[in-house]
């Protein structure tokens, strides 16, 4: 960094950040705590769309063992909130084609899940907007719970753009979507 | 990468420690993006933004060992986007946009022209290093690119920038 230094630029950057900032408002932590508590609402309002969505497809799919997940090994467990440290692996897309959000409905009939591996769960997840590029990504941990209907939601701390991503994922690791999830 | 755990909703109240760090880095955040935008409106959007998305996850953000490096991260990119719509809608919205700000300052103005004839690129890895403080690997771990290229693109920068800043007066003061 040494021989980047600059006498010049440092003090024309120097005034700049000085009268720049005297231009600046005063920080508005209201206006924040609005900004989220209304993806908060959002959120909520997906979620809720979500869970109406995986009640129908069973409907429409004959899924009664579409979901029909094994007693021993669902990582939320008793379909209430669970697993908190849930360590997935997870596998997105390839590179190269455009990623298309949301669920994509279909009344094919997958697989039913076995059991759940929450160390090997794999969906596709878009890129968010920290950098995170849609690929293979590995959650060093996650929560997750059963909203019913063979729903899941994953707290997964990677979907930073405060609205939640839904599509099908695979939570047995036989390579086959099998069931509906929510990545917040 | 992803270290996380809370499995409840976001809160929108805000937990402890983030309204201290919001306040403190607020302003310097928004000093960088206008430097990079040109625009201080939305440089203060594109900061807000960033710090509304930090508020939910602070829980979390609050264990890493520089949180402010996710805002900032989130902030850039964000400016990085509306950087790209703005250079499309530039012209339509200066013709358009009425002018209830202040103008800047004569100083503001020649260092955001001189900055905006930049390549994308270079104007970040400026802002980044004279505004932000940022060390060359930081600048090389946030653009995803060596350390030589960040040298390089700073050089090239530097020497833009001095060209575009001097004073002719300077040059031929008997002039």
């Amino acid at each position: 960094m040494d021989d980047l230094s600059d006498p010049r630029l440092d003090r024309v950057f120097s005034e700049y950040a000085e009268r720049a900032a005297a231009a600046v408002p005063q920080p508005d932590l209201a206006r924040v705590q609005a900004i989220a508590a209304r993806r908060r609402r959002i959120a909520v309002v997906a979620t809720t769309a979500a869970v109406a969505a995986a009640v129908a497809i069973p409907a429409v799919a004959q899924t009664t063992d579409l979901f029909a997940f094994g007693p021993a090994s669902h990582g939320p467990g008793g379909g209430g909130l669970g697993s908190p440290t849930v360590s997935a692996s997870l596998s997105t897309d390839p590179w190269g084609s455009e990623y298309s959000p949301g669920p994509v409905l279909t009344s094919a009939r997958p697989e039913g899940i076995e059991g759940t591996n929450w160390y090997n769960v794999t969906f596709t997840m878009p890129a968010n907007e920290t950098g995170c590029a849609p690929g293979r990504v590995t959650f060093e941990s996650a929560s997750a719970a059963l909203l019913g209907g063979g729903l899941y939601q994953i707290n997964s701390g990677y979907n930073s753009s405060g609205d939640p991503f839904v599509g099908y994922g695979d939570v047995d690791g036989d390579g086959q979507t099998d069931a509906v999830l929510v990545v917040t | 990468m992803i270290t996380t755990g809370e499995a409840q909703a976001p809160r929108a109240d805000p937990v402890p420690g983030f309204e201290e760090f919001y306040a403190t880095h607020f302003t310097r955040l928004i000093v960088q993006m206008y430097a990079y935008l040109g625009d201080l409106p939305q440089a203060q959007d594109v900061v807000q933004e960033a710090f509304a998305r930090a508020l939910p996850r602070w829980k979390r953000l609050a264990t890493y060992d520089d949180p402010l490096a996710w805002v900032r991260r989130v902030a850039w990119n964000l400016a990085t986007s509306r950087w790209r719509a703005l250079r499309r809608f530039d012209r339509f919205a200066a013709q358009h946009r009425p002018d209830h700000v202040p103008p800047p300052s004569a100083d503001i103005v020649a260092l955001h022209s001189a900055l905006r004839a930049l390549s994308p690129r270079l104007r970040r890895a400026i802002v980044m290093h004279y505004l932000a403080g940022m060390s060359l690997a930081e600048i090389a771990d946030h653009e995803q690119v060596a350390v030589g290229t960040v040298k390089s693109w700073l050089h090239r920068g530097r020497t833009a920038l001095a060209a575009a800043l001097t004073d002719p007066r300077e040059e031929h003061p008997h002039g």
